[in-house]
C-alpha cells in the first residue's frame, strides 16, 4: 500500500491533508479559505520539497539500510521525549551510499 | 525516512518537514526560503493557518511590492507553526550541498528552533567533512551514525541493477553470478559499485 494513504491525520488529529501530498484543498467546499491558505503557503517559501520527496519515494528500494533504523541511536532519537535522547541525528556518508534513499 | 516516521506515528499529533539541499538550486535555496519551506510544510499539515502567520502575511501583502521574508522572521513563524504540534521531525538531506553563504544561517536557525520548540527532532544527512561544522552549531545534542551499506544492501542493489540494467539480457548467468559473489565481498561502497556496474553493463 502506498504509505501516503496511511498518513492522515498528521498534525492535528482532525483529518487534514499531509504535507507531502499535493494540495487538495481546492476540492473542498471552502474554496475561499483553501485559496487563502495556498497564498500564505506560497508566500512562506517558493521551495517545493514534496516534489523532490515524491521523486525520491519513486526511486528508492525498500529494505535499503534497514539496519540503520534498528540501531539504538536511531530509536532513542525517534522515541526520546523532550530532553531525553539527543535531539539531532547526523547520518554521515559519502555521496551515493544511499543516505537520501534511507527508508 | 519521512514516510517511515509518518507511518510509525500515524494518527498522532506529529509533523514531518524536509529540505533536500542541492548544489544546482543555490539561487533559490536561501536560508530564508529553506526555513520558510519547513514552516510551509508544517502549516500545510495544520487544519488552520496559525493567526500569527496569517497576520504576518497580511502585513506583508499591504506593503508595496510584497516584501520577502527575512531569516529571523521565518524562524519566528516556524515557531508559531510548531506550537500546536507535539513532536516535529525536521529532515535536512545533503546539508553539505547548501551554499556556504546560507549554511551558517540555516544552522543557527535550526539551533534556535530546537531550543525554543522542545518537541523538535532533527535528522541531518551529509558528507563526513561537514560533520564538525554542524556539530559546532548544535553543541552537545548531536548523535552521529556513519552510514555505509551492509552486504545485504549491496546484494539487493546488485540484483536490481542486474535485472534492470541496460544490457542485462546480454550478460551470461555465469557472469551475473560472478558479480553477485565477488563485488559484495570486495567493495564496501555502493558508490563504487554503482559506477563499476554501469560501466560493466554499458559494454557492447
Amino acid at each position: 500500500m502506498d504509505p501516503s494513504t496511511q498518513l492522515e491525520p498528521n498534525a492535528t488529529g482532525t483529518g487534514h491533508i499531509n504535507s507531502f501530498n499535493q494540495i487538495h484543498s481546492n476540492n473542498t467546499t471552502n474554496i475561499t479559505y483553501a485559496d487563502e491558505k495556498t497564498k500564505v503557503l506560497n508566500w512562506l517559501s517558493p521551495l517545493q520539497s514534496h516534489v523532490r520527496h515524491n521523486d525520491v519515494r519513486n526511486r528508492r528500494q525498500d529494505g535499503l539500510g534497514e539496519w540503520f533504523v534498528q540501531t539504538d541511536e536511531f530509536l532513542r532519537w525517534r522515541d526520546g521525549e523532550g530532553e531525553s535522547g539527543k535531539a539531532t541525528l547526523f547520518c554521515s556518508g559519502n555521496p551515493g551510499v544511499g543516505k537520501t534513499f534511507l527508508r | 525516512m519521512i514516510d517511515r516516521l509518518l507511518e510509525h506515528f500515524g494518527g498522532e499529533n506529529i509533523a514531518v518537514a524536509c529540505i533536500y539541499c542541492d548544489f544546482q538550486d543555490h539561487e533559490r535555496q536561501t536560508a530564508a526560503n529553506m526555513v520558510g519551506a519547513l514552516t510551509k510544510q508544517v502549516v500545510n499539515a495544520l487544519k488552520m493557518v496559525p493567526p500569527e502567520i496569517e497576520e504576518a502575511f497580511k502585513r506583508a501583502e499591504r506593503e508595496v511590492g510584497g516584501r520577502g521574508l527575512r531569516v529571523p522572521e521565518t524562524v519566528r513563524l516556524l515557531g508559531s507553526a510548531l506550537a500546536p504540534v507535539r513532536r516535529t521531525f525536521i529532515c535536512i538531506d545533503a546539508i553539505d550541498e547548501c551554499s556556504d553563504e546560507h549554511l551558517s544561517q540555516l544552522l543557527t536557525s535550526l539551533q534556535t528552533i530546537s531550543q525554543t520548540s522542545p518537541g523538535v527532532r532533527l535528522f541531518i544527512t551529509g558528507r563526513p567533512h561537514i560533520q564538525s561544522v554542524v556539530e559546532k552549531s548544535l553543541p552537545g545534542s548531536m548523535q552521529i551514525i556513519p552510514f555505509s551499506p551492509n552486504s545485504e544492501d549491496i546484494r539487493e542493489f546488485l540484483e536490481m541493477k542486474l535485472k534492470h540494467g541496460s544490457s542485462s539480457e546480454e550478460m551470461s548467468p555465469a557472469l551475473k553470478a560472478d558479480i553477485m559473489k565477488r563485488i559484495p565481498e570486495k567493495i564496501p561502497d555502493v558508490y563504487v559499485i554503482s559506477n563499476s556496474i554501469s560501466q560493466a553493463t554499458s559494454y557492447r
